[in-house]
């Protein structure tokens, strides 16, 4: 059994961000935060998806609306493109 | 090799501030992101020329370069000497970062760059490692696995503080990200895997979540019933024995077991198995109880 859960003062240090940007986006829903011992994680899974949003906004300057939407979107886009794919092969 | 207008890709004029540049970069890589556009190829190789093109014109060094010998790379004198200089200027100082860490190739990089710039991995710039990752065992105690505590130890020299939630398996391993070796060229450091060995107890066994455990009872307290107290994990339990209790006997305390992992104020169960004690000796006024006893059985 292996759950992996990173500090959120780790992923901040690591990517020169503030811990607020992270709240943010549990406020919004985007990830979960999880708190233990008043300590803040995430896990391991919500790294590809955090690190994301990292880029998104850091990077591509988009603000944390931008980022709700452009990653609703890009789920329905993923699923609408299985199900193409699905289709075709039942073809 | 064509020619590649910079930009044009960008879509800014040749005296565009490195502002304007920028802003002209956000916007196209808003649109082209490989992240932003999944599995959409087309979208990802105009976002690799977007970064490329970003990638030249916001380095006063290439930019000037490029101004001075791009459109003209085919006259070869000219260009062969810039091609040189750039070797040479590599070498002394290999240019570090990238931009982006999505999910596409960033090495894939037009020929036109390759040739005017030298190749990215063998010249222009050095490539980042990931740190090697560390690997580490902790022995605990049941009964340290029991409560969530934290736990100070060395690692390569390094003093690193973790805490260790109550109900951690034996052989579960987490990873803490960025504890192991530095990186190379300003890759991230790796990361650092902790075991939790957890010794045997001699008087309690942990299957999952439950605790085991055999109690010892007298004859007497077998069958006419009474009450012992259990000594567990959490304190001492008074617990009560039915009359006629049997060898073997198994009694299940709910939620005095072990402490479910990341689930607080979860527990398994103890399972306390009976083991009745017969007397070794008797004196003489036992030995005619017994007797009598015996008889009535008759």
């Amino acid at each position: 059994m292996e759950r992996t859960l990173i500090k959120i003062v780790d992923i901040c240090k690591s990517h020169q961000i503030e811990t607020q940007f992270i709240r943010n986006l549990s406020e919004s829903g985007l990830i979960q935060i999880i708190t233990e011992r008043e300590e803040e994680f995430v896990d391991e899974e919500e790294l590809r998806p955090l690190e994301q949003f990292v880029t998104w906004h850091y990077e591509l300057d988009i603000n944390l609306q931008g980022i709700e939407v452009a990653y609703s979107l890009i789920k329905k886009i993923e699923k609408l493109q299985e199900e193409i794919e699905r289709l075709k092969k039942e073809r | 090799m064509a020619f590649v207008d910079y930009y044009q890709v960008l879509g800014v004029d040749k005296k565009a501030s490195a502002e304007e540049i920028k802003k002209a970069y956000r916007k196209l890589a808003r649109k082209y992101h490989p992240d932003l556009n999944p599995n959409d190829e087309i979208a990802k190789s105009k976002f690799q020329e977007i970064n490329e093109a970003n990638e030249v014109l916001t380095d006063t060094d290439k930019r000037q370069k490029y101004d001075q010998y791009g459109e003209n790379w085919k006259h070869g004198e000219a260009y062969e000497q810039a091609r040189k200089q750039q070797y040479k200027r590599s070498e002394d100082a290999p240019h570090s970062g990238f931009e982006y860490s999505g999910d596409y190739d960033s090495s894939e990089f037009s020929d036109f760059f390759e040739q005017m710039f030298g190749n990215r991995s063998g010249g222009g710039r050095q490539a980042k490692f990931k740190g090697d990752d560390f690997h580490a065992a902790l022995e605990l105690s049941l009964n340290q696995a029991y409560n969530t505590h934290q736990q100070t130890f060395t690692v390569n020299g390094k003093n690193i503080r973790i805490t260790i939630p109550a109900g951690v398996e034996n052989g579960q391993k987490i990873r803490l990200k960025g504890q192991g070796g530095p990186g190379v060229n300003g890759g991230p450091s790796g990361d650092l895997y902790i075991q939790f060995n957890i010794k045997d107890d001699p008087i309690l066994q942990r299957i999952g979540n439950d605790l085991y455990k055999t109690q010892h009872i007298d004859l007497y307290t077998a069958m006419l019933g009474g009450e012992v107290i259990v000594e567990s994990l959490s304190g001492k339990l008074k617990v009560k024995i039915p009359p006629y209790t049997q060898n073997d006997t198994k009694i299940r305390l709910k939620g005095k077991g072990f402490p479910v992992y990341k689930k607080e104020n979860t527990y398994g169960d103890l399972i306390l198995k009976v083991n009745v004690e017969l007397p070794t000796e008797l004196s003489q006024d036992e030995k005619k109880l017994f007797q009598q006893l015996a008889d009535l059985k008759k």
